[in-house]
């Protein structure tokens, strides 16, 4: 059957900005698999209007930061749209640079984005764990803190972080639903405290928060290869917001936010 | 520059063209095509927090999605009061009867007044469905106290819309046992993925749907179902609002499925078995 006539005289596709999501092959795959190439990354991508990506290695999460991080650069050469981001882990164990020696890479590498996976690559984000590396980035460049979920440690130790060190910026990734009643008093509390979107799949999540705690803290992500784009894309798509904020968390706010790195 | 935009209907940068319900979810437009959520929950949330979740609220976000018709249970009636939880979908019912099919929740805990309540509903109230939730009310979907309400079903050929499938095994055996029965198994297509031998069971059972609802979203998941059940095997369902009802709406409208298999999930497969 022929599609209805329709007229879409003020239809706009938003340009945004994927600020989680993967390059490399990845040991669970759906069955659409992963993206090997940035060629293919971005294709993809473009089906959804997302023209740049924040993105990390597969690698750098599944087995060792630093070979994502070095895969990372060499996948993503001569892809100007595809912004790199490291992964860190603390240093004690003297498989990854001290904070000021890592600093200074990221300075000379032009990468302006941290993440961490400490549930995942198993550490505390304690200060005497961690708190050398916090404090080298804060001021410095955003920290994207992937966790699994939003439980009582986890929602403890991010405010405890966030309100210890007011200069580091952090993203919250990889959230599910069922959290408002955590990281509405959260956000309030820690102004450096943001949130990335791709999880965030609560009824009316995106509308509610942007009244809340404003649609200047959060950031539009994906969480590929993982995870479909459609579910994310149209829950910042129908948000009842206006598109001065659906703009916001669809790109602005993540330029905004990498643009206070320091370099 | 970003916060750019631009025309929808400019060229593509890899000449992907969107069918018509990839299009809509591109540009957050209501679904200009047939559309029935079979899985929600008017009400609010029971132990967690979302903004509105009443009937009016959802009956505005269905006037933002293009969702024509939505299958309440409330969310309360899954929980702890299932008359209660009835009592409101029977006033959703009567006040939206274009917008709103019931689906009554019996609590195997109670049998006597479960049957009660699945004969004034549907008998008298015009309730077209029933929903199960054998994990909240933690009882077997096998127990003999859900065994009148199987039998209910298949004597009126009502839709159960249940949340757990016990295992593929059960499925056949309910399906056959009760053929006039339909049965929705939510949340299903994401257990696929673990347990391939449900999409292999239902592919060949007619009274047998699988829906999608649920924080499941991996990528070609959708897609992978239906090449082996087949497509009229799978319905579109949100579970909103436990989550948002745009999440696995668009996860069909962007899958990489044909307009007509869209459809097929969005309406057709269930639209004859609700009488629509």
């Amino acid at each position: 059957m022929a599609a209805p006539l329709r007229f879409r005289t003020i239809a706009l596709v938003i340009e945004l900005i994927d600020s989680n999501c993967a390059l490399g092959m990845v040991s669970r795959p759906g069955p659409a698999g992963a993206f090997l190439s940035a060629d293919d990354l971005e294709a993809h991508q473009a089906r959804f209007g997302i023209g740049k990506a924040l993105v990390y290695h597969s690698l750098a999460v599944e087995e060792h930061p630093t070979a994502g991080n070095e895969l990372l650069m060499q996948a993503i050469e001569s892809h100007d749209n595809l912004i790199p981001s490291w992964l860190a882990l603390p240093h004690h164990t003297g498989e990854f640079p001290k904070p000021e020696r890592f600093i200074e890479e990221l300075r000379s590498a032009g990468v302006r984005a941290v993440r961490i996976f400490p549930d995942q690559q198993r550490f505390l984000t304690d200060d005497w764990v961690s708190g050398e590396l916090f404090e080298a980035l804060a001021g410095q460049v955003p920290l994207f803190w992937h966790i699994d979920s939003l439980d009582t440690p986890t929602a403890r130790e991010l405010y405890r972080v966030s309100t210890t060190h007011h200069d580091l910026q952090i993203v919250i990734c990889d959230v599910d639903k069922m959290i408002n009643r955590t990281i509405t008093p959260l956000m309030r509390e820690a102004p450096n405290i943001w949130l990335e979107t791709g999880g965030y799949r609560t009824h009316r999540g995106i509308e509610y928060l942007s009244n809340a705690v404003g649609a200047d803290r959060m950031v539009f992500g994906t969480k590929l290869p993982w995870q479909a784009v459609g579910p994310p894309h149209a829950e910042l798509m129908y948000a009842d917001i206006d598109d001065d904020a659906r703009r916001a968390i669809g790109s602005s706010n993540l330029e905004r936010l990498l643009a206070m790195a320091a370099w | 520059m970003f916060g750019h935009v631009w025309r929808h209907n400019a060229p593509h940068p890899h000449h992907h063209r969107p069918d018509p319900f990839a299009a809509d979810a591109l540009t957050g437009e209501p679904l200009n095509d047939f559309v029935i959520d079979v899985h929600s929950h008017p009400g609010p949330g029971t132990n967690f927090f979302y903004q509105g979740g009443g009937v009016d609220d959802l009956l505005r976000v269905m006037d933002r999605t293009g969702v024509d018709y939505c299958c309440f249970s409330a969310y309360t009636a899954i929980g702890p009061d299932f008359v209660r939880g009835n009592e409101l979908v029977a006033g959703a019912v009567r006040d939206h009867p274009t917008r709103v099919i019931g689906f009554a929740v019996p609590n195997p805990n109670y049998p006597e007044l479960a049957k009660e309540e699945l004969i004034r509903r549907v008998d008298e109230q015009g309730f077209r469905g029933i929903k199960i939730h054998s994990t909240s009310h933690e009882y077997p979907i096998h127990g003999p106290n859900y065994i009148p309400v199987y039998e209910f079903a298949d004597d009126h050929r009502l839709p159960i819309l249940s949340h757990t499938y016990d295992s593929p095994a059960r499925i056949r055996q309910l399906a056959t046992t009760y053929p006039n029965a339909r049965f929705i198994w939510a949340h299903a297509i994401w257990q696929h993925i673990r347990t391939p031998d449900l999409a292999l069971t239902v592919r060949d059972l007619p009274n047998v749907f699988c829906e999608m609802s649920g924080s499941g979203n991996r990528r070609g998941q959708i897609e992978a179902f239906v090449r082996v059940a087949g497509v009229e095997s799978a319905v579109f369902g949100s579970d909103y609002p436990v989550l948002g009802q745009t999440w696995q709406m668009g996860n069909v409208a962007h899958a990489d499925l044909t307009h007509e298999e869209k459809r097929k999930i969005f309406s057709e497969n269930i639209r004859g078995v609700l009488g629509l």
